[in-house]
């Protein structure tokens, strides 16, 4: 089975676009993403596309219709904040079984502001729906206070990870904010549940992300070696059963499920990750998956944090782009536009926030506790 | 048929009472206990039954993990016209170890709470609407 690459690959600025249609975000990445690589919509065999919220309106076919349509097999994917990650994997899929050798992944999202909804079905009742306890702040609050009480990570330690984050956006023109927020402000922010205030919850923001991946002869054949991106490992898990939640996800066990089939596909081990984009949908989560994705032991992660270790210049940067929390997070486009950032620091190409030498990299996310998706890249030989 | 003032917001998910519980379902092939119930096939991979027992769960618990929800979650949830800050807590059953959400009955905050404290099932109002109040169980600390 062939390697497969990335060899072209972008986002646009995430930010609020209530005037424009999901396609036409989607066609702005993808005609981005083609430009990166030098090619057109017609080298293209297939389209993967991820969206959640219009997921049963064609938005792939739409962004053909955009940018050319030029006939070819479109797949359209839905797995909540694990959408675009899916697309993604969905093409890389193709290519190893060697159906394709070239196709494009494009992530879109239009989300507006406000809150999103829980776990609740658009239908019928709602499993912890109408008692409002199921929901993503709820469940991620409380996973943060099981870290809390397991390890004694506090509440200062949790808000430092937005501290960062919002840093490290500030050197990210893509991304939605560009703005420190000290640690004190991050902490007297509005508390939306308890330890997780406003500033550190994601933000809702519309997005585009897109990529071009390719087999190795196809790479070569086109002299795109050069610039291009190994996937050394592409797995996704869903939640596995636990006799004890049945209510609830476990949020941690579908992470640590998959970074050890990641690490395994790649045969590379967590100390060899050169930097991390991982799933801060709250900024608890990110202190769990330090832990999920091995990146030290869970008793360290408030550690980890107070040090700077998961800082630009630590040992290993988390979020450089500034992550959900402060890039934003459009659900379908995440997933590749964490693909994106450590593509860009893999290629030597991201300017002032650079991880120095970046030679693999690591993307993650997950959706609702029970759809994840690990990612590791190479820069190519 | 008329209605009744109070009606449950779910029905058949717990009883009513002075001493309510949650109804759930028990896996007659491998045991595993199922809140909502679970009642086609069972969702252990390691299990083909299809045959369920409905079961009252015990109706104490030893508090996991547990929050305060200070804003109004969207649609499905239903939080009243006048939004209040309501705790919430993740609670492991007494004998099922099953891990059960709920909010927390009315008048608790979380430092009234700590973990692996004992907890019993309750059934509060959730919300009024049409002049009949819509009950739903919540975890209350059980008096010592």
């Amino acid at each position: 089975m062939s390697d497969v690459y990335v060899i072209g690959i972008d986002m646009i600025k995430f930010g609020r676009f209530p005037d424009i249609t999901v396609p036409k975000l989607g066609a702005t990445a993808a005609n981005m993403a083609l430009d990166d690589a030098g090619l057109t919509i017609q080298d293209m065999q297939a389209l993967y596309s991820g969206n959640l919220g219009q997921a049963a309106a064609m938005v792939g076919q739409r962004i053909l219709a955009e940018i050319g349509q030029t006939g070819v097999p479109v797949v359209n994917c839905a797995n909540a904040c694990a959408t675009g990650a899916t697309a993604f994997r969905e093409g890389w899929m193709a290519i190893k079984a060697g159906v394709y050798d070239m196709v494009l992944c494009v992530g879109t999202e239009q989300m507006g502001k406000g809150l999103l909804g829980g776990g609740g079905a658009s239908k019928g009742i709602p499993t912890e729906g109408l008692l409002g306890s199921g929901t993503m702040p709820a469940v991620f609050a409380e996973a943060g206070m099981e870290h809390a009480r397991n390890y004694g990570t506090s509440f200062e330690q949790f808000a430092k990870v937005s501290v960062k984050n919002h840093h490290h956006s500030t050197l990210n023109p893509k991304a939605m904010y560009q703005i420190e927020t000290p640690l004190e402000t991050v902490m007297g922010a509005e508390m939306i549940a308890y330890p997780n205030t406003k500033l550190m919850c994601s933000v809702n923001v519309d997005g585009a992300a897109a990529a071009v991946i390719c087999s190795e002869e196809k790479a070569r054949e086109l002299g795109k070696m050069d610039r291009a991106v190994k996937v050394r490992a592409s797995v996704m898990t869903s939640d596995p059963f636990q006799a004890r939640n049945m209510s609830m996800p476990d949020v941690n066990t579908c992470t640590q499920l998959a970074a050890k089939q990641a690490y395994e596909m790649a045969g590379v081990g967590p100390e060899e990750i050169d930097l991390v984009e991982l799933h801060d949908c709250f900024a608890t989560a990110e202190i769990l998956h330090y832990g999920n994705l091995g990146l030290g032991k869970p008793e360290e992660a408030g550690r980890m944090i107070d040090e700077g270790e998961t800082a630009l210049g630590g040992r290993v940067p988390v979020n450089v782009s500034g992550g959900l929390l402060s890039k934003g997070h459009p659900l379908g486009a995440t997933g590749i536009a964490n693909i994106y950032e450590v593509s860009t620091h893999l290629r030597g190409e991201a300017g002032q926030r650079q991880v120095e030498g970046a030679r693999l990299g690591l993307t993650h996310v997950i959706g609702l506790g029970s759809a994840c998706a690990i990612h590791i890249l190479e820069k190519a030989q | 048929m008329s209605q009744s003032p109070i009606q449950p917001t779910v029905a058949g998910w717990f009883t009513d009472g002075d001493e309510p519980k949650l109804i759930g379902t028990q896996c007659r092939g491998c045991g595993t206990y199922f809140f909502p119930k679970q009642e086609l096939f069972c969702r252990n991979p390691s299990c083909t039954s299809t045959d369920f027992d409905e079961v009252e769960l015990s109706r104490t618990g030893r508090i996991w993990s547990y929050t305060k929800h200070y804003y109004a979650p969207p649609e499905p949830y239903i939080t009243g016209d006048e939004f209040e800050p309501y705790t919430i807590a993740a609670v492991e059953l007494e004998t099922e170890k099953m891990v059960i959400l709920g909010q927390v009955a009315n008048g608790f905050e979380p430092e009234d709470l700590h973990t692996g404290q004992e907890m019993e099932v309750v059934v509060e109002k959730l919300y009024e609407q049409d002049g009949t109040d819509y009950t739903v169980w919540k975890w209350k600390p059980r008096a010592s």
